[in-house]
């Protein structure tokens, strides 16, 4: 089910998620770049330093002063540096002490240009390398003139480069920060951002909860407009209008039904009353048997008002369910003496596996209108010396009640028209003993009570009903 | 015993005061709520057979009506509402007893017994008087174990009279409950009916069990009370 609370808190931490992790690589990006560009800086100073100080001697030889002073920077060690000069032949002129006989890279660069460059250390560390192609400078005599024609000076290339453990050791770091600041914050934020959800949508669980908490018996109870959000005012106001209306609704609907009973009762009370006090005083037996007619009249005309407006109460939400612990075993029990003497002129064999102790959350007197619905359809149906089966059983948490009876002419396809109102197997029979709506009743009155309710036919001329009650 | 019907089918009316009539009871009927609370307040009902739904004055109106006046009156509600919240409502009014239409008629003779027991204080429906003996549920009465063969008014007056046993029980109280509007109580007529019913419940040679209490009234006791 969709939840405003948990796709607003969701979209909320995505966003945030994204925002930091987008501003935490932007950040990593930054710093990485402007760490590197220093770094590289302070190599190229060096190497510039190195070419600067580095010349060709009267004799024609190089001098590079630098190497002549023993820096310990460029002496072996786990953090040195290192360089390495080669002539235009490509003969090694100059190695640093730190390279201990081996070789950097060789990389070739333009004159005009300085390249940069990661390459492997001698020792296999990471490490960055500036390569500058130079001439070196003449020794002058002490005229200032210079005895070397520069035609004979060739042009070298220095590469100088040094470990980049400790900006990768850096960088490393202020990754780790970035991630655990992009996972933390919005983790933070999110708790917060949810916290702030919830306090901002209080005034909506509200409106919920008081819309939960209305039933039919509460349609006089309104929502609170004053202090209510600007957002949910127009649904707070349109809801109490459908209340006043629903109200209107089903006042108009109590009336109607209380009109109808006592339209309807009225005059089957008279044409009853008339009937009973006339049988009383009547000694013709023929005027005895008219008034038996119009009394039996009477009582079926009252059973099916009966039934008529319970359907009419049930269908308009009007009735009322009243939940307590009841003893189903007694209940069928109790509930099957009344038709046990019927069975028994029937010539019905009747057998009953009803578990003892069978105690079940329900309405009683709904279950009272089911099972006497049940037994009366089932007796009604059963044909003369039939077989009625009652079994009622626990099954882990749930209890199961089946009322199987025998029957000559319903079909499998008869089934899913049982329940319709009215429905007769044979359209043309007015035994006058049932008004069609009996199992109409008890489908309603099981849905009210939250009884599953299922008819099959496991073998040919053998009608099965069974209420299937979940515990609550 | 003397019945209130108030109901405004005029039909139903018609014949359950005849049925009610037939078991002896008298019976005085209204239409509406009005006349039926005007014969409430003036007539000393044992039981009042109210409708609820009624013309110029409903049910419930009159009902309290009549608590309000402290008029304890036994009320039977007759109605065609047979939802719990409206039997609720009438048994909160002060009714006694509700009864849904239609109904059957043994069912509401059952129930209004069972209200004048209760206007008596009396709990069983069998009342014995020495070797008199009234089954109020069954209306029949045996005196030395033979059946009595009781119209319905001698058995409406001889069951007042088992009711109130022990008291004095004047003309004027027998008239207002074994009379109804319908019938003009004569001056004799109450002496004649005592009369009547003492030839049928007295055994010759033996005292009668009704003794007179000249200017005062009658008295029904066993011999040894």
């Amino acid at each position: 089910m969709k939840s405003i609370k948990r796709s607003l808190s969701l979209s909320m931490f995505s966003v945030l998620f994204l925002l930091v992790g987008a501003f935490g690589s932007l950040l990593y990006l930054y710093a990485q770049r402007v760490l590197l560009s220093q770094f590289d800086a302070q190599l190229m100073d060096k190497a510039l330093d190195f070419t600067a100080t580095s010349e060709m001697s009267e004799k024609g030889e190089y001098e590079f002063e630098l190497s002549k002073v023993a820096l310990p920077k460029f002496e072996p060690s786990s953090t040195a540096e290192y360089y390495q000069v080669w002539g235009d032949n490509g003969a090694v002129l100059l190695r640093s002490p730190s390279l201990e006989g081996r070789d950097l890279p060789r990389l070739t660069a333009d004159a005009s240009k300085i390249l940069l460059r990661d390459i492997s250390l001698p020792d296999g560390r990471a490490g960055r390398a500036v390569v500058l192609a130079f001439v070196p400078g003449m020794e002058e005599d002490e005229h200032g003139n210079s005895p070397v024609m520069s035609a004979t000076r060739q042009r070298l290339c220095l590469v100088m480069a040094r470990s980049r453990a400790e900006l990768d050791r850096i960088l490393h770091v202020l990754l780790l920060v970035i991630i655990l600041a992009g996972i933390g914050l919005p983790a933070i934020a999110g708790l917060l951002v949810q916290r702030l959800i919830l306090r901002g949508l209080r005034p909506l669980d509200q409106v919920a909860e008081q819309a939960a908490s209305i039933d039919a018996d509460g349609l006089w109870r309104r929502f609170p407009v004053a202090g209510m959000p600007r957002e949910l005012l127009p649904i707070c106001v349109r809801l109490n209008e459908m209340f006043e209306r629903l109200e209107a609704s089903f006042a108009r609907e109590r009336r109607f039904v209380d009109n109808a009973a006592h339209e309807l009762r009225t005059p089957i009370a008279e044409l009853r009353s008339l009937a009973e006090v006339a049988l009383r005083q009547a000694n013709d037996p023929e005027l005895r048997e008219t008034f038996q007619d119009a009394l039996d009249i009477a009582v079926q005309m009252g059973q099916l008002t009966d039934a008529l407006l319970a359907l009419a109460r049930g269908e308009s939400g009007r009735q009322p369910v009243e939940r307590s612990a009841v003893d189903l075993s007694r209940l069928l029990a109790d509930t099957w003496l009344r038709f046990d003497g019927q069975a028994r002129q029937e010539e019905q064999s009747v057998e009953q596996e009803i578990a003892p102790g069978l105690v079940i959350e329900s309405d009683r007197t709904l279950l009272c209108a089911i099972l006497d619905n049940v037994f009366s359809n089932a007796l009604t149906h059963t044909p003369r010396a039939g077989r009625i089966r009652i079994e009622a059983a626990r099954e882990g948490d749930e209890i199961r009640l089946t009322v199987g009876n025998s029957s000559r002419d319903l079909l499998p396809e008869d089934l899913e028209r049982l329940f319709e109102p009215f429905w007769r197997k044979d359209a043309a029979r007015t035994d006058g003993r049932h008004s069609g709506l009996g199992l109409y009743l008890v489908q309603l009155y099981a849905r009210l009570l939250e009884i599953e309710l299922a008819v099959d036919m496991p073998e040919a001329g053998w009608f099965r009903l069974t209420l299937h009650y979940r515990g609550q | 015993m003397r019945l209130l019907l108030v109901e405004d089918s005029k039909r139903l009316r018609t014949h359950l005061r005849k049925g009610l009539r037939g078991e002896g009871y008298a019976v005085d009927v209204a239409g509406d709520g009005e006349q039926g609370l005007w014969l409430a307040e003036i007539n000393d009902y044992d039981v009042i057979i109210l409708d609820l739904m009624l013309p110029k004055l409903d049910g419930l109106g009159l009902l309290r009506s009549l608590r309000a006046q402290g008029r304890k009156t036994h009320v039977l509600i007759l109605t065609a509402k047979d939802a719990v919240e409206d039997r609720v409502a009438g048994l909160e009014q002060g009714a006694d007893d509700y009864l849904v239409k239609p109904f059957a008629f043994d069912e509401l003779l059952a129930r209004i017994q069972a209200l004048v027991r209760r206007s008596y204080g009396a709990k069983s429906p069998a009342i014995a008087i020495g070797d008199l003996s009234l089954d109020t549920a069954r209306r029949v009465v045996m005196r030395a174990g033979h059946e009595l063969p009781l119209k319905p008014r001698e058995y409406s007056l001889l069951h007042f009279l088992a009711m109130r046993r022990g008291e004095v029980v004047s003309r004027t109280e027998i008239e207002r409950h074994i009379y109804d509007e319908l019938v003009e109580p004569m001056s004799n007529v109450v002496d004649s009916a005592i009369c009547q019913l003492r030839k049928k419940i007295d055994i010759k040679g033996r005292p009668s069990l009704i003794q007179t209490r000249r200017g005062m009234g009658y008295l029904l006791r066993g011999p040894d009370e």
